[in-house]
């Protein structure tokens, strides 16, 4: 219990500093600049979230943060609205249009995202310079009002400074507990592998636009500080392109992903032109410089220096031993020690209505292009039962469970799982309809912890909004710790118990395989979709993988597997499906397909398949 | 809606468009090579100008020397620029790179000014300033001269990557670097050359739209924007597509500012992009990219 009081000190000492401050520096002009940098880092801290968490660039930053000075200053100086209401306006008023850039490019990444978010940043400054009725043009907005406390003007910037450092301290909060929640997971999902958190029930269009909307705000309401501190003027050409790239130096110097790193940046970027004022015209091109040298040099940014610094990893430690989730894993490995038994693991499925039929696939079809990838299939899995599909390389196995998890969307036929047609959902639909997957070439979040990993595969199974992920509700709290619960238990069941805090990729293979399937399991699947979980592993690790695979069986879970070791499949399946070119050959029993005289065919080639039968 | 006024249109479209061409080129060729774009594409147009402008005016050289001069010097600006801005990175996701091509970016541009100043330039033409009467409508022959030039370039580029070896081993390099290395193609040497060529292109745009505009220290930016969109419109990586992008751009760009606003001609580009993107995100030529499971 004394971790958890000693972490109050933190914020005891956040305050501390920040009354401090104005004492010691007693020039209006740096105490100007401190309420600037805390502009920038509330925008940066946007910035953030959309490219340190979700991994989506974006270089329009700078124009979300004129939309949310000039809301602010529009609605002040020509409507009379109270600068506090400006500042509600200039958070939303951002994050619309946040959803407006959202929204076009969903479907981008890398440069083509790079480049959409300039235009639209390009666009947006046209407008501020052109709607000269709304906006007054290049002249720039002047006279923006302070806020007001009562009767007390906060005009001088060691008052206003209050306003900023407050703001500053809420923000940073939010979005610390943003990425510990259920909606930061997401978008740290996405970031990490876009397909697999769709198969693991992401949303991936909403948070993206999610991503965008609320980074968007914070912009805004960056925006928002500068627009009534400072000169209380603002124009155009402070929100331009080279001005969002500013800000995603800041966002990358401070370390990408770290919301600390992005204020440090901020900053840093913020007052170290003021330093290098001596060197007159000539200081951008240092600055430029820098840019360069800090890419090639410090990649990871501040914050990745610092992380690997002892005195960091000693204090992470100690911040870490006082959070719910390590204390959660110590009672859970406790509790495993004092009851010795099996765990009771996650839900298990209503075992009644065996062999009844779960998925059926009538006239399914593929084509790319001209390639008939999958050609009119119909099978069925049986509930209860561990089919395999299996067939030669180029066969359409994996195109088929990228249809049936929602990758691709078939050129026609129909899926059916439990009763629903589920035919080209999306991936996170059919996830929520009871369908888990694993990949042929593992798809972890490799950045992420173990249990996050696992926490992420429940998702279509837990709640909290990005409100409750912030704010932290009884409910929210509740819910987290049944998910870790359950994680836990999947962890245990799979062996991975006391690797819950260790990153995803730097686990070994073997390991990585089966924790792919313990984030298949979490989603209380009714079929498991399993694309060669024998690949790569060892002939022990296969033997383990085969009890594990009757256990899920045993457990209520049917399973649907495609792969190459034949010894496997022969072993494990109830039912095994045979393609070809696209094309079911046959079906069957594991005796019945291995006389099957087109499965031999296929395998080995008409020719040597007759000398075989020749020989024999 | 007066005819000879749209066939002068055109032919300021098809010359603007020449130019968003010729840099949209530069980017695709890097981009095809090492997977890159080269956010300070611009800069490679704006640098050769103010070479070009200080040869001309402070020392008198001769226009075709001049050229001479700049095609050489943007060469090894070229080969400088990917030392320093790409090779370091060149293991390195794709973030750091374009922030550190877009740095590069922004040093080049307040370097010029510090060296050139902040006043726009402008540059001596080599062509005559009357008009050419041609089918009936006058045309700055700059024009002409920048559509036939680009012409040119672009049947020497057709002739150098079919036909010389060179050519052959730089589109080796950019299909496949490992299996180039195999074979025994230099392979860091090729890159250098294609960010040397891409430059060179870049100095051939340069001194073509110098005397269309003024040379100031922000004519890079946009110019390397107009083109990267030009290329996206294309279908990114296609070489057809970044020339039939960058002409289609120009004229659009012309004939909307008249017809629609000119006060917003530089948010045409853009908007267009983002229909685009939205529409046919391969772009006319390009072909969409799959990721496999």
């Amino acid at each position: 219990m004394t971790t958890r009081l000693n972490r109050l000190l933190v914020p005891a000492v956040l305050v501390v500093a920040v009354l401090i401050l104005p004492r010691l520096v007693t020039s209006n002009y740096w105490m100007n600049l401190i309420n600037l940098s805390i502009s920038l880092a509330v925008a940066c801290l946007g910035l953030n979230i959309v490219l340190g968490y979700a991994g989506q660039l974006s270089l329009a930053q700078a124009a979300f943060w004129g939309v949310g000075a000039y809301t602010s200053a529009i609605l002040t100086t020509q409507f009379g609205l109270p600068v506090w209401a400006g500042m509600f306006a200039a958070f939303f008023v951002a994050a619309f249009f946040g959803i407006l850039l959202g929204i076009p490019t969903l479907k981008l990444s890398g440069h083509y995202l790079a480049m959409a978010t300039i235009g639209f940043g390009i666009i947006l400054q046209l407008i501020l310079v052109n709607a000269i009725w709304l906006t007054k043009g290049s002249d720039g907005i002047t006279q923006i009002p302070s806020p007001w406390i009562g009767s007390f003007e906060l005009k001088a910037p060691g008052d206003f400074y209050y306003v900023a450092a407050v703001s500053l301290i809420l923000f940073t909060w939010g979005a610390i507990h943003l990425k510990d929640s259920r909606v930061g997971r997401a978008l740290m999902a996405i970031r990490e592998n876009e397909m697999a958190a769709g198969t693991a029930g992401v949303d991936t269009t909403y948070y993206k636009i999610l991503a965008f909307t609320l980074s968007a705000g914070y912009a805004g309401f960056g925006g928002w500080l500068f627009a009534h501190s400072c000169s209380h003027y603002i124009s155009p050409d402070t929100f331009s392109f080279e001005q969002s790239v500013i800000m995603l130096v800041m966002a990358v110097l401070g370390g990408n992903g770290s919301a600390i790193g992005s204020i440090v940046g901020a900053t840093l970027l913020t007052l170290l032109p003021e330093m290098l004022r001596f060197l007159k015209d000539s200081y951008m091109m240092f600055y430029a410089a820098g840019i360069v040298a800090i890419m090639i040099f410090m990649p990871s940014g501040i914050a990745g220096l610092v992380k690997s610094m002892p005195v960091s990893l000693r204090l992470r430690a100690w911040w870490n031993a006082g959070s719910t989730a390590a204390r959660q894993v110590a009672s859970a490995a406790a509790a495993r020690e004092n009851s010795g038994g099996k765990p009771n693991a996650f839900s298990i499925e209503d075992c009644t209505g065996s062999g009844e039929v779960l998925l059926s696939v009538k006239g399914l079809a593929k084509h790319f292009g001209g390639l008939k990838a999958v050609d009119g299939v119909d099978m069925e899995v049986r509930r209860g039962e561990i089919q395999a599909l299996i067939g030669p390389n180029g066969s359409g196995k994996t195109t088929i469970l990228n249809m049936l998890s929602g990758l691709y969307v078939p050129t026609s036929g129909e899926i059916a799982l439990d009763g629903a047609v589920v035919t080209g959902q999306k991936p996170h639909v059919i996830t929520a309809h009871g369908v888990a997957r694993t990949f042929q070439n593992i798809r972890l979040f490799g950045e992420l912890t173990v249990l996050d990993n696992v926490l992420i595969g429940q998702h279509s199974r837990s709640k909290a909004g990005l409100v409750a992920g912030i704010f932290r509700p009884g409910s929210q709290r509740t819910e987290e710790a049944a998910l870790r619960l359950k994680a836990l238990e999947a962890l245990e069941f799979v062996g991975l118990r006391g690797k819950e805090f260790a990153e995803a990729k730097s686990l070994p293979y073997g390991r990585q395989r089966v924790l792919e399937l313990a984030r298949a399991l979490v989603s209380d699947p009714k079929l498991l979709l399993l694309d060669e979980p024998a690949a790569g592993l060892n002939a022990a690790e296969t033997e383990a993988l085969v009890e594990l695979l009757f256990q899920i069986r045993d457990r209520g879970i049917t399973i649907l597997l495609v792969e190459h070791d034949m010894s496997l499949v022969m072993n494990v399946s109830d039912h095994i499906t045979v393609l070809n070119f696209g094309k079911k050959i046959a079906e069957g029993s594991a005796d019945e397909v291995e006389h099957n005289q087109e499965v031999i065919d296929a395998y080995l080639g008409m020719e040597v398949a007759t000398e075989v039968s020749n020989d024999a | 809606m007066d005819w000879s006024t749209n066939l002068q249109m055109i032919a300021a479209g098809l010359a603007m468009g020449s130019i968003y061409a010729l840099v949209a080129l530069g980017f695709v060729l890097i981009f095809n090579a090492v997977n890159v774009v080269n956010f300070a594409q611009g800069e490679f147009a704006m640098v050769p100008a103010f070479v070009t402008v200080w040869l001309m005016s402070s020392l008198n050289i001769p226009f075709a020397l001049t050229c001479v001069i700049a095609v050489i010097f943007m060469g090894i600006f070229g080969i400088v620029f990917q030392r320093i801005a790409y090779y370091p990175l060149r293991h390195r996701s794709f973030l750091p790179v374009v922030i550190s091509t877009i740095g590069v970016g922004i040093f080049l541009k307040n370097g010029a000014q510090i060296i050139f100043g902040a006043e726009p330039l402008s540059m001596p033409r080599p062509t005559s300033a009357t008009a050419l009467k041609m089918l009936g409508v006058f045309v700055d022959p700059q024009y002409v001269v920048v559509i036939l030039c680009t012409l040119a370039l672009l049947g020497f580029q057709y002739f150098f990557f079919e036909k010389t070896m060179l050519g052959k081993k730089m589109l080796a390099t950019a299909q496949d670097k490992e299996m180039a290395r195999l074979l025994g193609i230099p392979v860091a040497k090729m890159i250098a050359i294609t960010f040397a060529y891409s430059s060179i292109l870049g100095a051939a745009a340069g001194i073509l739209v110098g005397p269309i505009f003024f040379v100031t220290k922000d004519m890079g930016a946009m110019l390397g924007l107009k083109a990267f969109c030009s290329a996206i419109l294309g279908g990114f990586g296609s070489v057809p597509g970044a020339i039939m992008g960058g002409i289609f751009l120009g004229v659009i760009e012309v004939f909307a500012s008249y017809y629609i606003s000119s006060a917003y001609r530089d948010a045409f580009a853009f908007i267009i992009l983002i229909l685009v993107l939205l529409l046919r995100p391969q772009g006319f030529f390009g072909e969409k990219i799959a990721e496999k499971a």
